[in-house]
C-alpha cells in the first residue's frame, strides 16, 4: 500500500537503527576526560537496562523489631504508592535553621533522600519530579501541621523550570488513635489536612495528607503525604526505637 | 463491472469493519483493559486523597492533527493550536499520497510545518512518483472565548513549487456532550468551518478574488515565497466535526473542497467520487494517534500521528540526591576548627584538593584547578555530565561545604570548557547553609547569588595531577543520513569512529578521528548539476570511499583580554575541508547580545578523504551577532563570504528549551541567482536536537540532533569547524544559569 521506495525506505531506515543500537551496545568504549558521545552513552544506558532486567527485583526485606534494634540510627519505612516500592531511609542529619521546626535529612541506599520539617515534607531527592522545596504550616514544639492555610509546593518540572503548587488548608482532627508498628504501640491522634487548589483550566485539585501525631512525644509517627505530581503519595512509618 | 461489485463490496466491507470497531471501543470505554497505555484524562469526581485528584503536570493529551500534520479534521483544518512547544511527527496515505510532516508549536498562536510528500502514478513533470517538499505556517487569530470560536489564519505550502498551496481562515468551537463513560466523563464534539482559496478552493466556490489562480506546474526551481498567490483566485467553504464521546476515541467527518485537480483531472491517480471523508482515530498513549479513513467516496486512509512535548521528558530526570549541607554550627566548635593558618601548609592544601577532586569525581564532574585562601576558595572544574550548568554549580557548592574548613566563607566557582573559564558564580557559605531548606529554596540562594566574568587563572591556583597532560579515545557508531533525492528521499550511511584527542596544556587540543563505514548508500546518489563549485553537491564521490580520515586537527582556545574569547584552529575540519580557522567572540557575561567573526581559509580535500587536496581552495568567514530574544528565543545573524565565494547573509532563529531541546530554522540569501543556485533558490532548513537525558531520564549533556534541508545545493555554505565558540560559552552565562535556578539544589 505505500509507495515501495518509501517502504524499502522504511525498512532500511530500520535495519540502520536496529545495527546502530547493537553497535551502540556492543562496541563503543571510552577513555579519557573527555565526554562521551551520545551513541556511547546509549549503549552504557541499554546495558545497564539489560542488567537491572536481569537481576530482576530485589527480595523484600523481612523486618521485625528485633532487627530494627539492631540499628543505633532512627529509620523510616516509605512506601511509594504508585509503583509500590518500599525503601528503608536512615537519618543522616538533624538541624534548624532561621524557620521554626526541627529539619530531618533521611536517605536511602540508592541514593534518595527525603526532607521533612516537623514531621512535614519538605523536599524530595533522588527522585522524578523532585520537590525542590515547601513551605509548610510549621510551629515551634508542635509535631505535624500547626494550623491552616496557605501551602505551597515547589517542584522542578521536566524543562527545568519551577513549577509552584499553591493550595488553601484546612486541618480536622480525625480524634485518637492507636497504632501498631512492628510491635509497638503508640497513642496518637489522626490529623488531616485537607488542601485545595485550581490547577490547569480551573480544574479543581485536592490534596490530602494525614499525620499521626504524638502528642507527648512531639513526633509524627506515621504519615500519608503527597510529594508532587510525578511521585504522588508516600506512605512514611517511623521505626526508631 | 467486476470492478464496480468488487468497489461496492470493498466499501461494505471496510463501512461494516469499522462500525464493528466503533462499537466494540465505545461499548468497552468503560471495561479497564484499554488497548494501550494509560493516557492523560480528567476524570470525574475523583476521591480527595487519590493521584486523579492531586494536581497535574501533564497535560491532556494533544490536539488531532489532519493529513498536513496540523490540527484538523482528516483533510481541512481546523483552528486549534498544539501545546507550546509541541513537535509533532505524523505520516498520512491515501490513494498513492503519502505525507511525512513535522509540525512545531514555536509559540502558544504561531506553529510552522515542514512536509515531505510523494503521489505515486502521477507521471507529470518528468517523474513517475512525484516527490515534493513545503512549508506552513499557521497563525491563531483569537482564542475560543464563551460565544467566540477560536479562528486561525493558515498558509499551506506556501513557498516553493507549492503543490498543495492553499490558505485558508478557520473557525473551531467546542461543545460537551453527554457522558457516554463513568471513566472519562464527558465527551466534547469540535466543530469547524472556514473559507478556503487554492487547493481549497477548488471545489464548489462560492467567489472569487483577483481573477484565476495559475494552475500548478511541477518541477521548477522553487523556493520564492508565492506571495502574489495568496488569498487569490476561487473561495470555498469546507467544514467538519470531531466528535470525542470518550477520551480514546474520535470520529470524524469532514466536506473538502479540495477537487485534487491534478491527480484526479489532469493525471489518474484516483478515482475524487465525493467531497465527503469520514474517519475514525484512537488515542493509543498520550503522545500516539492512530487513525483510518474513508475518503473522497473512493479511497481508504491512514494516518499515525506522534506528538512530542519537549516540556515533558520521555522518562522523567533522576539525578542521585546530593549530600545535605551540614552547618558548621554542628562541627565547628572550637577556635582552632576557624584556624586561618592552614592554607600555608602546602600539605594541608593538597588534601583538600585531593578530596575535593574526589568528590566531584563521584558526581561526574572534574577538578580542573583550585585557589585556596582563608576566607575565600575558588574551584575551577569541567561539567561533562549535567546538561543544566546550575545543577554542576550547585553540586560543586555542596561539596565545598562538605571538605573546606570553617574560615572559608566565599566560594567561587567557576565552570571551565576546553581551557576557557566561562563565568564565576559567587556564593557565601553561610547562604548555603542557611538556605538549603528555606520555603523558596531556588528563589533564596539565587537573590544572593552573584554571577560575573570568570576570573582570570589565579597564580598560586593548585592544578589538578591528572588532567594535563590527557589523553582521551573512544569508538562509537556513527550515522550520516542524506534526504530527499528523487531517486530514493532517504539515504544513510552508517559505520564506526575512532575518535581520539589530547590535551597537552589547558586550551590545547589534538583531535582526530577515523572512520569506518560499514554499510550505507549515499554512494548512489545522483551526481551533483550544481553551476556553482561543488563545495557542498559532490556528496556521493566523496562516500565512494569507506576507510576515511573524518577530521584532525590542532585547536587553541585562550581569553585576549575581558569578555573576549578566542580560538585558533589548523588541519582537517570536515569531510570536505581543511585549512586554517580563527574566531574572536565578545560575549559579556550578564549581556544577552554578542558578537563575533571568524576567517577561515580552507582547501577543498580530495574525495578519498585522506590526507590530498583538491584544487578548489577559498576565503569565507563571517561577522555574526547573536542575541537571546528570551523565552529560550536565539536570533542569529551573520554576514559574510560563503564556500562556493558567494556574499550574503544567514538569519537563524531557535528555540533551545532548558533542559536542552532545541528547533530551529535558518535561511541564508546570497548573491547566488536562483538560477545558479539550482533547485530550491535559495538555501534554506530547519534543525532539531533532542537531549539523550531528555530520552533516558539520566544526567547527560549529549543528545541527537539532525539539520534538514529542502535540498543540499552549493549556495550559502559554510565551513564545519570543531570547536566553535558561541554554543558551549552562552551554556554557563547569567541568563542560562537563572533560567535554570531551580537545578541548584538538585
Amino acid at each position: 500500500m505505500i509507495h515501495p521506495a518509501l517502504s524499502r525506505t522504511a525498512l532500511h531506515l530500520r535495519a540502520a537503527l536496529m545495527t546502530l543500537l547493537a553497535l551502540s551496545t556492543l562496541a563503543s568504549c571510552t577513555k579519557g576526560p573527555e565526554e562521551a558521545s551520545g551513541a556511547i552513552e546509549l549503549g552504557r544506558s541499554i546495558r545497564a537496562l539489560i542488567q537491572e532486567r536481569r537481576a530482576g527485583p530485589a527480595a523484600p526485606l523481612q523486618i521485625n523489631r528485633a532487627f530494627l534494634e539492631q540499628f543505633p540510627q532512627p529509620h523510616l519505612e516509605v512506601i511509594v504508592e504508585q509503583s509500590d516500592l518500599t525503601g528503608y531511609l536512615g537519618l543522616v542529619l538533624a538541624r534548624q535553621d532561621d524557620l521554626p521546626g526541627e529539619i530531618t535529612t533521611w536517605s536511602a541506599a540508592d541514593n534518595s533522600a527525603l526532607a521533612f520539617r516537623n514531621g512535614m515534607l519538605i523536599a524530595t531527592r533522588g527522585l522524578p519530579g523532585n520537590l525542590i522545596s515547601a513551605s509548610v504550616p510549621v510551629q515551634e514544639g508542635t509535631a505535624g501541621p500547626a494550623h491552616g492555610g496557605q501551602r505551597r509546593y515547589y517542584l522542578r518540572s521536566g524543562n527545568n523550570q519551577e513549577q509552584v503548587v499553591t493550595l488553601a488548608c484546612k486541618i480536622t482532627d480525625l480524634g485518637p488513635q492507636q497504632l501498631e508498628i512492628y510491635d509497638r504501640i503508640y497513642r496518637t491522634r489522626h490529623l488531616q489536612e485537607h488542601c485545595e487548589g485550581r490547577g490547569e483550566a480551573g480544574r479543581k485539585t485536592v490534596v490530602l495528607n494525614d499525620y499521626w501525631v504524638d502528642s507527648q512525644n512531639k513526633k509524627v509517627w506515621k504519615s500519608r503525604q503527597w510529594a508532587g505530581p510525578e511521585i504522588g503519595y508516600l506512605r512514611i512509618r517511623d521505626l526508631s526505637n | 463491472m467486476t470492478r464496480s461489485f468488487s468497489l461496492t463490496f470493498r466499501i461494505a466491507l471496510v463501512t461494516a469493519a469499522f462500525v464493528v470497531f466503533t462499537a466494540s471501543l465505545l461499548f468497552n470505554a468503560d471495561a479497564a483493559q484499554a488497548w494501550g497505555p494509560e493516557i492523560t484524562r480528567n476524570p470525574q469526581n475523583p476521591a480527595p486523597g487519590t493521584d486523579e485528584a492531586a494536581p497535574r503536570f501533564k497535560p491532556l493529551p494533544p490536539p488531532a492533527l489532519n493529513f498536513y500534520g496540523t490540527p484538523g479534521i482528516i483533510d481541512t483544518p481546523s483552528a486549534e493550536m498544539l501545546p507550546d512547544g509541541t513537535y509533532a511527527v505524523s505520516y498520512s496515505w491515501f490513494g498513492g499520497q503519502s505525507r511525512y510532516n513535522i509540525t512545531f508549536q514555536a509559540l502558544p498562536w504561531l506553529s510552522a510545518s515542514f512536509r515531505y510528500n510523494g503521489i505515486r502514478n502521477l507521471n507529470l513533470f518528468g517523474f513517475s512518483t512525484y516527490y515534493d517538499r513545503g512549508f506552513d505556517v499557521r497563525a491563531r487569530l483569537w482564542q475560543e472565548r464563551r460565544w467566540l470560536p477560536e479562528v486561525t489564519m493558515g498558509l499551506q505550502d506556501f513557498a516553493g513549487t507549492g503543490v498543495y498551496a492553499a490558505e485558508y481562515f478557520v473557525a473551531t468551537k467546542r461543545f460537551q456532550t453527554p457522558v457516554l463513560s463513568r471513566r472519562s466523563g464527558p465527551g466534547e464534539l469540535k466543530s469547524s468551518a472556514g473559507l478556503g482559496w487554492g487547493r481549497l478552493g477548488t471545489h464548489g466556490a462560492i467567489g472569487n478574488i483577483g481573477g484565476v489562480r495559475p494552475s500548478f506546474v511541477g518541477g521548477g526551481t522553487g523556493g520564492q515565497l508565492s506571495y502574489d498567490q495568496w488569498f487569490r483566485g476561487d473561495f470555498a467553504p469546507f467544514g467538519g466535526i470531531e466528535w470525542q464521546p470518550t477520551d480514546r476515541l474520535s470520529l470524524k467527518a469532514e466536506y473538502s473542497t479540495d477537487a485534487y485537480i491534478t491527480e484526479t483531472q489532469v493525471s489518474d491517480v484516483f478515482e475524487r467520487k465525493s467531497a465527503l471523508n469520514f474517519g475514525v482515530e484512537y488515542q493509543y498513549s498520550d503522545r500516539t494517534r492512530l487513525g483510518a479513513y474513508y475518503l473522497y467516496g473512493s479511497e481508504i486512509g491512514f494516518s499515525a500521528q506522534f506528538q512530542l512535548n519537549p516540556k515533558h521528558p520521555l522518562t522523567p530526570m533522576v539525578v542521585p540526591a546530593a549530600q545535605p549541607i551540614i552547618p558548621r554550627s554542628h562541627w565547628a566548635r572550637t577556635e582552632a576548627d576557624w584556624n586561618q593558618n592552614w592554607p600555608a601548609s602546602t600539605q594541608q592544601t593538597t588534601v583538600f584538593r585531593d578530596q575535593i577532586a574526589e568528590a566531584l569525581k563521584k558526581d561526574g564532574l572534574i577538578l580542573e584547578a583550585i585557589t585556596f585562601d582563608a576566607t575565600e576558595v575558588e574551584l575551577r572544574y569541567r561539567n561533562p555530565r549535567y546538561q543544566s550548568d546550575m545543577q554542576a554549580v550547585g553540586r560543586v557548592a555542596r561539596i565545598m561545604t562538605a571538605y573546606l574548613p570553617a574560615s572559608v566563607e566565599t566560594f567561587r566557582i567557576t565552570p571551565v570548557r576546553s581551557g576557557l573559564g566561562l563565568s564565576t558564580v559567587t556564593v557565601r557559605r553561610s547562604d548555603l547553609e542557611a538556605q538549603e531548606f528555606a520555603a523558596q529554596a531556588s528563589d533564596g540562594i539565587n537573590a544572593v547569588t552573584a554571577i560575573t566574568a570568570a576570573r582570570p587563572l589565579s597564580e598560586d591556583a593548585v592544578f589538578s595531577d591528572e588532567l594535563y597532560p590527557a589523553f582521551s579515545y573512544s569508538f562509537a557508531p556513527y550515522t550520516k543520513p542524506s534526504y530527499f533525492d528523487p531517486a530514493r528521499p532517504f539515504r544513510i550511511d552508517f559505520g564506526l569512529d575512532l575518535v581520539a584527542s589530547y590535551a597537552p596544556a589547558p586550551g590545547w587540543l589534538i583531535g582526530g578521528a577515523l572512520r569506518q563505514r560499514l554499510a550505507g548508500n549515499i554512494a548512489n546518489t545522483r551526481a551533483s548539476n550544481s553551476v556553482l563549485p561543488h563545495v557542498r553537491t559532490d556528496i556521493s564521490r566523496y562516500a565512494q570511499y569507506g576507510t576515511t580520515l573524518e577530521n584532525l586537527y590542532v585547536t587553541r582556545h585562550w581569553k585576549p583580554g575581558r569578555d573576549l574569547y578566542a580560538r585558533a584552529t589548523g588541519g582537517i575540519f570536515e569531510t570536505m575541508f581543511g585549512g586554517i580557522s580563527g574566531e574572536l567572540l565578545w560575549k559579556p557575561v550578564n549581556s544577552p547580545l554578542a558578537l563575533g567573526v571568524e576567517a577561515n581559509y580552507v582547501i577543498q580535500r580530495d574525495y578519498d578523504q585522506r590526507f590530498s587536496f583538491l584544487d578548489y581552495k577559498t576565503f569565507t568567514g563571517h561577522a555574526s551577532l547573536y542575541y537571546e530574544l528570551g523565552s529560550n528565543y536565539q536570533l542569529q545573524l551573520d554576514a559574510g563570504r560563503y564556500l562556493a565565494g558567494d556574499y550574503g547573509g544567514t538569519f537563524s532563529l531557535d528555540r533551545v528549551f532548558n533542559n536542552g531541546w532545541a528547533v530551529g530554522a535558518f535561511f541564508t540569501l546570497t548573491n547566488v541567482s536562483a538560477a545558479d543556485f539550482g533547485e530550491g533558490s535559495f538555501d534554506k532548513g530547519f534543525r532539531f536536537r533532542i537531549p539523550l537525558g531528555w530520552m533516558l531520564g539520566k544526567p547527560n549533556r549529549r543528545g541527537f540532533g539532525l539539520t534538514i534541508r529542502p535540498t543540499q545545493r552549493d549556495g550559502g555554505q559554510r565551513v564545519a569547524v570543531p570547536g566553535r565558540l558561541y554554543g558551549s560559552i552562552r551554556e554557563a552565562h547569567r541568563i542560562r544559569l537563572k533560567d535554570q535556578r531551580v537545578r541548584f539544589w538538585e
